[in-house]
This record gives C-alpha cells, sequence and structure tokens, in this order.
C-alpha cells in the first residue's frame, strides 16, 4: 500500500440554499414575488485523507452529508469551499483522465440505460471508456462470475429486480477497472442473502484490485463486515475519523452483561450492578462500565442464581445511537 | 404533427381560396410552404435536449457526468440518431400527404435547392443550441418544463413561421424576429424553396445564421459552465 494519500480532502464545505414555503394556495401566490431563502450547510469544513487499497465507511445519520460529500469527490458538485485531490486531479474539473479512473454505484440511482438489458450498457461503457476488447472480455467474464448474474445481462433493465439490476450495476460501474470507488448504499432495500453477495463481492474486489472504496450505508453490517476504518459525518461535521475498534472503545466505555437465571430475579437487585437494558422472567441484559466489568461479573455470578453469564461489547450500531444522540 | 399539419393546411388553403392567393404568396407557393414546412418541422424542430432539463431536476444528470465524455457532444449525437429515425418514418408520411392533397407543388431549381438545404442543415443545428440553452436554463429555474413550453415551443411556433408565413406580419415585427434565431429555423429556408426572388440575399442571411449559430453556441457553453457549479444532483 502506498503512503501517499490517494484522496486528500481538505476542509471541504457545500452549501445549497433552500427555499421555504408555507402550505396552501395564499403562500403560493406570495412565493411567486418572495421566498425566504436559507443556507443548508450539507457540508461543513470536512477534512480526511484516504491511501490507495483502503476500504472505508463512511456514516452518519439522513440528512448528515454523506452522499454530499461523495458527490463532491467524484465531481458532480462544485464545492463552495476546500480543496479535493483525487489522484492529483481536481474532481471538479471532470479531466478524462479523472473519470476514466473512478466508479461510482448509487443504490438509490440508476445508472443503466432503463430500455436495454445491462449488457448493452457494458457495450457503451465499454466504448466510452476505450476499453480493448481482450481486456472488456476478461473484465466482463470475472464480474459476471463474480456476482453469478450470467443469465440476467441479456434481460431487459427495467425487468430485473432490486438485487438483479444492482450487482449489474456494479458491472456497470467496475467494467473499466475504476482505482476509486465511490459505493452510495449499495445494499439499500436489497434481502439479507443478496446483501451477504455484494458484500462478499466488495471484499473480494477490493483485495483482489487493490481499489480505493468509499462505502457509506445505513447498515451497520456492511461496514462491520468490511471497513477497518469509519468516518463518521453528522450534520455536515466530521464526528470521527479512526478504526471501527477504537470508536467502540473510544466512544463508549461500557460493555453488555447478559445473564440468564435459574429462577425469576427482581428488578431491584439488577439494577445496582449498572443500566437495564433488557429485563424478562429469566434473563435480563445489564449495561456497565469497561473497566468494571470482570468485579460486577464476578459479584453477580456470586449474588445471584446465574445459569448463563455472556460479556461482550455493544453492537456497533448501538454504539453509533449513542453518538448521534448525545 | 400530421394532424396539426392537416389543420393549417386546410386553413390557409380556405384563406387563399378567393384571390388565388393570400399577400405576395400564390396558392402553389402557399402550398409548398406548409408542405416542405412539413420536413423542416420534423428534421429541425426534433429534439432530445428537452430530456437535458429533466436531468436536471431528477438529477440524473449526474449518470452523464461521471462518464469521461462531452455530455453535450452525447446529446447532439443522439438528437442527429433521433432525427435518422424521423427521417425514415417521415417518406412514409410525406407520401401520404402528396397522396391525399394532391398539391400543385413548386419544385426549386438546382440553386435553390442547395440553399434550402444550407439553410436546412444550418437550422438544425441552430435549434439545438437554442432548445439546449432553453433547457440550461434549468440549472435556475429549478423546474424544466414552464420556461421550456414558453421558449422552446410557444414562440417558436409563432414566431419562426411555422404558422404563419413571416412576412404576412407587419414589418416592424418581422424586421425585430431577424435578430432572433427564430426566423432562419422554419422561414427563411422554406422561402428559398418557393422563391428565388430572394436568392441575392443568400449569403447575407446564410453569415447572420452562422452567426446566430455562434452566439447560441457561446451562450450554452457559458449556461453550461455556470449551471454546472450550480447543480444540486438531486434524488440521492
Amino acid at each position: 500500500m502506498s503512503k501517499t494519500p490517494t484522496i486528500q480532502v481538505k476542509n471541504l464545505s457545500r452549501h445549497f440554499s433552500v427555499h421555504d414555503k408555507k402550505p396552501g394556495l395564499k403562500s403560493s401566490i406570495t412565493s411567486l414575488f418572495h421566498r425566504p431563502k436559507r443556507i443548508v450547510k450539507a457540508v461543513n469544513n470536512v477534512s480526511f485523507d484516504i491511501k490507495e487499497g483502503e476500504l472505508v465507511g463512511f456514516i452518519g445519520p439522513n440528512g448528515a452529508g454523506k452522499t454530499t460529500t461523495l458527490k463532491c469527490l467524484s465531481g458532480l458538485l462544485y464545492p463552495t469551499k476546500g480543496k479535493i485531490s483525487i489522484l492529483d486531479f481536481n474532481p471538479w474539473q471532470r479531466k478524462k483522465e479523472f473519470l476514466r479512473q473512478i466508479g461510482f454505484v448509487m443504490g438509490q440511482k440508476n445508472q443503466l440505460w432503463w430500455d436495454i438489458p445491462p449488457q448493452e450498457t457494458f457495450l457503451l461503457n465499454k466504448a466510452i471508456y476505450e476499453i480493448d476488447n481482450k481486456a472488456y472480455k476478461e473484465r466482463l467474464d470475472f464480474l459476471i462470475d463474480a456476482l453469478d448474474i450470467k443469465k440476467e445481462i441479456s434481460i431487459q433493465t427495467r425487468k430485473l429486480s432490486l438485487g438483479q439490476r444492482m450487482k449489474c450495476e456494479f458491472v456497470a460501474a467496475l467494467i473499466h477497472s475504476p482505482k476509486i470507488v465511490f459505493l452510495d448504499e449499495p445494499t439499500i432495500g436489497l434481502d439479507v442473502v443478496m446483501q451477504d453477495k455484494i458484500r462478499d463481492f466488495i471484499r473480494d474486489y477490493n483485495k483482489e484490485f487493490k481499489a480505493t472504496i468509499i462505502l457509506t450505508s445505513h447498515y451497520m453490517k456492511d461496514v462491520q463486515a468490511l471497513c477497518k476504518r469509519l468516518i463518521i459525518i453528522d450534520k455536515g461535521k466530521l464526528y470521527y475519523d479512526g478504526d471501527i475498534s477504537k470508536l467502540k472503545n473510544g466512544l463508549t466505555n461500557k460493555k453488555l452483561l447478559t445473564l440468564t437465571f435459574k429462577e425469576e430475579v427482581s428488578k431491584d437487585k439488577l439494577e445496582k450492578f449498572g443500566k437495564l437494558t433488557k429485563f424478562e422472567q429469566l434473563r435480563a441484559t445489564i449495561l456497565v462500565d469497561r473497566k468494571k466489568t470482570s468485579t460486577i461479573a464476578a459479584q453477580a455470578l456470586k449474588e445471584l442464581p446465574i445459569t448463563d453469564l455472556n460479556i461482550e461489547d455493544i453492537p456497533l450500531e448501538q454504539t453509533i445511537k449513542e453518538v448521534f444522540q448525545r | 404533427m400530421l394532424v396539426s399539419f392537416f389543420i393549417l393546411f386546410y386553413f390557409w388553403a380556405a384563406v387563399s381560396e378567393t384571390n388565388q392567393g393570400v399577400g405576395s404568396y400564390t396558392r402553389p407557393q402557399l402550398y409548398a410552404y406548409f408542405i416542405v414546412g412539413y420536413v423542416i418541422r420534423t428534421l429541425v424542430f426534433s429534439t432530445r435536449t428537452g430530456d437535458i432539463g429533466g436531468a436536471i431536476t431528477s438529477g440524473d444528470l449526474s449518470k452523464h457526468l461521471l462518464r469521461p465524455l462531452s455530455v453535450l457532444k452525447f446529446f447532439f449525437t443522439r438528437d442527429l440518431v433521433d432525427k435518422l429515425f424521423n427521417i425514415f418514418f417521415m417518406i412514409f408520411e410525406f407520401a401520404f400527404i402528396l397522396f391525399i392533397l394532391k398539391p400543385q407543388m413548386i419544385l426549386p431549381s438546382p440553386k435553390n435547392l442547395f440553399y434550402f438545404l444550407s439553410l436546412l442543415v444550418l437550422a438544425i443545428v441552430i435549434f439545438f443550441f437554442y432548445s439546449l440553452v432553453v433547457s440550461l436554463a434549468t440549472f435556475w429555474t429549478d423546474q424544466a418544463w414552464s420556461h421550456r413550453w414558453l421558449f422552446g415551443v410557444v414562440l417558436v411556433n409563432i414566431f419562426s413561421g411555422q404558422a404563419i408565413p413571416l412576412d404576412l406580419l407587419p414589418t416592424p415585427i418581422f424586421n425585430i424576429l431577424k435578430f432572433t434565431p427564430f426566423p432562419y429555423l422554419y422561414y427563411y429556408p422554406v422561402k428559398f424553396w418557393i422563391d428565388d426572388s430572394l436568392n441575392a440575399s443568400f449569403l447575407p442571411l446564410f453569415i447572420q445564421s452562422l452567426l446566430i449559430l455562434l452566439v447560441l453556441f457561446f451562450l450554452s457553453r457559458f449556461f453550461w459552465k455556470k449551471g454546472l457549479i450550480k447543480y444540486q444532483g438531486y434524488g440521492n
């Protein structure tokens, strides 16, 4: 892996101006003459570097600025402030040499041509990216095998299921072997089996081609399964940038203690060990201080009729939720 | 388009019935004005540039911007391919019109045919850039169709001469229109088919057409560059 960052983002901001309008006919007429305008800071002074071959998770709640950041990185949006350098290109200039080296999969946006089979879109991309016949065939065969879509590529795009279409979107976005891949919620709306397949594909692709990948997703499983590094953004601001494991330790100093009992135990007895997060007849989950976990577990074993005890980290999803609720 | 053609044709046929013509136009000239005009309407005014406005508001423009190709050249090529399809269908429609109406047609001399074709090609390119500029205004208006309807359809239909030969309008209005792209889209090309009295002014008109094309070309580039800065890539 090269030490020079492939992606450098410095003080990136992207603001949008939006118009506010009250409901109703009267305000519709008024808005013809006067529309209150306000500025939304979708991305606000964000900086980070990403090295070649890294697979980085980029997460945040709805409207956090994830997609806007990716759009700035891919050259779709003009940054209000700040600098972006990708493979030494300024994305906004949309130079052909730059565009040849990036791929963008948008989970909620179709890039395949709707009225023709995906294989026709692939052929069109072959011409646009000027891929020679041999390289195209090798690449297409690899992607078709990896995503298992031999039969689907000859069916009209509009007739494909969401999962089939998403796999074809991957082929269209990667047929030209991009060095940088932006994946914007690629598993959204897919069933669990399909999500797993897409995750496996992304992992293998990253390993095999050493592509630098930025992945945004609302599914923590995607991020947990694929990324070592996480960037969290909220309300346009960078909240965290680092290892997933460090996030758990750094942002929460708690662990979950799950206890199974021989006989019913009262709530009062359990609450003295920590914050009770789940309470059933013969089972309870308690949030305890990370440092005191072993002491508390030993004490609980001594005082309560326990048949089973389990200590685990707080799921990433819950950690993130806590972060955003702070 | 065939229906609107027949409405216009029969309207002007009725108007010209009493005096066997209108203004300086004889009946065969009027027939030719609208029948040849049908070819012009098919070739010049069929454009897919309206899709650009829709792509801006829906965010679909992003898929074009991500590819290493000139988006405007892509749309221009698509327009030309569309016109090729239109030519195929137009042959049948044109044969149908001639079969139904069996009009007395004026055929141009080879020289006038050359003038007609030259201005027709220019009209196709002028309308592409005119329509492009109207579509690119969507970057600022946030919705695609109202200004397109006004500038891309209504004004073009009235002032290009599709409905009424422009020299039948009051002279001051006609003189003002000469400084707009509209007469160069329909009126002048068809005029060179039906009337050789204009032949001496072909070169100045051709140069004027080129100038209008140049203005629209640079205007579209300017709108494109400035518009991309405004582009918000809606819809995720």
